[in-house]
């Protein structure tokens, strides 16, 4: 078991070197473009901050920006994971996967996981500059940020587990860009990825707050926001009850289909 | 029995059929799609007896749709027959597959398996861990294949600087990192231009004569095993049409060559009348010489000082033709 995961973590560490050596062709390629809606967002909030004043009570302009700082950061750092695999699979690059000493898909999870740590970093890294010169910072306490790390490595890890189940369908749905923005879509949406839930009616709010997209983008954000030890140990406790639900459905989906995938031919 | 001999795989009376749907356009034809779709069956596999020996090379040729993916991916367990037995030193791939996976290397396609930005060795590095290689058996392992395939002085530059060539060669360390007795290679030749098919079959021609790896490489065009000694199959329809001595088919039936000449003066249908005119117009001609009756060297002195040649092109006959006319002797 030791060594099973020692051998995943290896295949995170390769991409995460990976990705560092083109580091310049993601900043520009890809977090250049985020931190730009951030910008556009910063402005947008000032302008209405200065005609209606607060627009969820207790979050200020400071804290609306930077939300949006750390909800990009988690949520654009796992890439296009349901499109990869849909690729994989129509392309029939996964045979070469699945003949090697490793489940493809816990494979993949850890492939995006080393690649979305780097992701995360540069974005919250420019994007916090971009959030700071427009609206500055915020206050973070030093002995929250354990706690903050460990809420957000387990977002990641929550976003590549659902996103996981979903591109699983692509062995049915030809058109896994279709599911990929299905997906995109739900933690945009539901996930709270650029505004806080509280800006919906309270009914889809509380909905919305329970469904496993939010713990991978708002409850974690607004603890960076509104750190207490309390709810930091409600939220990793869902989190780590929504990861362990989407990896026991995962795990029986996954061997459904690759059974029948390797009885009918896909 | 001497080692050579020892059968390593063994396949008898394999069949896959594959089951889609028949798709027909227009609204009502969704709504018969979903409902009661129409179904079509398509005999990949049908009936293959193959028993090969261990150090092997043997080749599959066969058209598009022959069936030669289905086969392979039989082989390496990510598809169950719907009928026959398959062994692989042994074992059943269908239910030995992750077991397998340790003695047999595929390389399915195109695509390659090296981390693109990064330096071969740590490509090496990665899979000395994904087959639980012991360290000082891997450190010896890969002493071995840089010298084999003299890699040892661009295994610390990144892949994207390195030649088609170089790459190629580190991509088939990779594959027998972790020493696998069987090697599948499917289609490793597609869409390469001659200079690389020419690297790639001296690079499968060492592989199995010096690590004694029993090979199975597919493809679509048979002038792909030109030059290396291989045992031939023929896969037509999901049957073998042929299963024997490559350099047998090539005396038979590959005396026949494609030739296309474009020239410069207007091409007189005469100098071409005892042989089989394919294509033609004014300046250009396409058309089949049997080599035994007249050997290349005299067609072509011939054809370059009746005509000004601007271009030239010598093809082997398509496998198509070629499994044609087995089956028209096999009558
Ligand atoms: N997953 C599949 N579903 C349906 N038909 C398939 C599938 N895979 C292959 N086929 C069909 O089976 C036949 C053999 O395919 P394949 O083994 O890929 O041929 P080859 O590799 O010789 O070109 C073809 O007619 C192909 O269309
Ligand atoms: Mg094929």
């Amino acid at each position: 078991m030791n060594s099973q995961l020692n051998k995943y973590l290896s295949i995170s560490f390769i991409n995460i070197k990976e990705s560092l050596t083109y580091i310049w062709d993601i900043i520009f390629g890809k977090v250049i473009f985020i931190a730009l809606i951030i910008f556009v967002f910063a402005n947008l909030w000032t302008v209405v901050f200065a005609s209606k004043g607060e627009v969820i009570p207790g979050f200020t302009l400071s804290m609306m920006v930077w939300y949006l700082v750390f909800g990009e950061a988690l949520v654009t750092s796992i890439g296009r994971f349901v499109k990869e695999v849909g690729d994989d699979i129509k392309s029939g690059e996964i045979a070469n996967y699945l003949t090697k000493p490793y489940n493809y898909i816990v494979y993949k999870i850890f492939v995006s996981f080393g690649k979305g740590l780097i992701n995360f970093m540069l974005v919250l890294f420019f994007g916090g500059i971009v959030a700071y010169l427009m609206v500055g910072g915020i206050k973070i306490s030093l002995v929250s940020v354990p706690f903050l790390l460990i809420v957000a490595l387990l977002a990641m890890l929550l976003n590549l587990v659902i996103a996981s189940v979903i591109s699983l369908f692509a062995f049915w749905i030809e058109d896994s860009s279709s599911l990929n923005y299905i997906y995109s879509k739900f933690t945009f949406i539901f996930g709270g990825m650029i505004v806080p839930l509280e800006v919906y009616p309270p009914l889809v709010e509380k909905i919305a707050a329970f469904l496993p997209f939010s713990y991978s983008a708002y409850h974690p954000s607004k603890l960076v926001l509104i750190f207490s030890f309390k709810t930091f140990l409600e939220i990793f406790i869902v989190q780590l009850l929504w990861i362990g639900f989407f990896i026991i459905i995962l795990f029986f989906l996954y061997k459904y289909i690759i059974k029948k995938v390797s009885v009918n031919g896909g | 029995m001497k080692k050579e001999e020892k059968k390593i795989i063994s396949i008898k009376g394999l069949k896959k059929t594959f089951k889609t749907k028949v798709t027909k356009p227009g609204m009502s034809g969704i709504f018969k799609n979903i409902f009661s779709p129409d179904y079509k069956y398509i005999k990949a596999v049908d009936n293959i007896y193959l028993d090969i020996k261990e150090g092997e090379l043997v080749s599959f040729i066969g058209p598009n749709g022959a069936g030669k993916s289905t086969t392979l991916k039989m082989l390496s367990g990510i598809l169950f027959p719907d009928s026959g037995k398959i062994k692989i030193l042994g074992k059943d791939p269908s239910k030995k597959r992750k077991e397998l996976s340790y003695d047999i290397g595929t390389i399915f396609g195109q695509k390659p398996q090296l981390w693109f930005h990064l330096p071969p060795i740590d490509s090496f590095n990665l899979f000395a861990k994904i087959y639980d290689l012991d360290k000082k058996i891997y450190q010896e392992r890969l002493k071995n294949l840089i010298n084999l395939f003299e890699i040892s002085d661009i295994i610390n530059q990144p892949v994207r600087k390195l030649s088609l060539g170089q790459r190629m060669r580190c991509e088939f360390v990779l594959a027998l990192l972790h020493n696998p007795k069987i090697l599948f290679l499917d289609e490793p030749t597609i869409g390469m231009d001659i200079i690389v098919k020419k690297t790639m079959r001296e690079l499968i021609k060492k592989i199995n004569e010096k690590e004694k790896t029993t090979i199975i490489l597919t493809s679509h065009d048979i002038g792909d095993i030109e030059n290396i000694s291989t045992r031939l199959v023929i896969i037509n329809h999901g049957q073998i049409v042929y299963d024997g001595d490559f350099k047998n088919i090539k005396q038979k039936y590959l005396s026949k060559k494609l030739l296309k000449i474009t020239t410069e003066d207007k091409i007189d249908l005469k100098d071409f009348k005892d042989l089989i005119v394919i294509k033609k117009s004014k300046y250009y001609i396409e058309f089949e010489i049997n080599t035994k009756k007249f050997p290349l060297n005299k067609v072509i002195d011939f054809l370059f000082t009746k005509y000004k040649i601007t271009d030239i092109g010598i093809n082997e006959m398509p496998i198509e033709d070629v499994i044609e006319e087995i089956y028209r002797d096999q009558r």
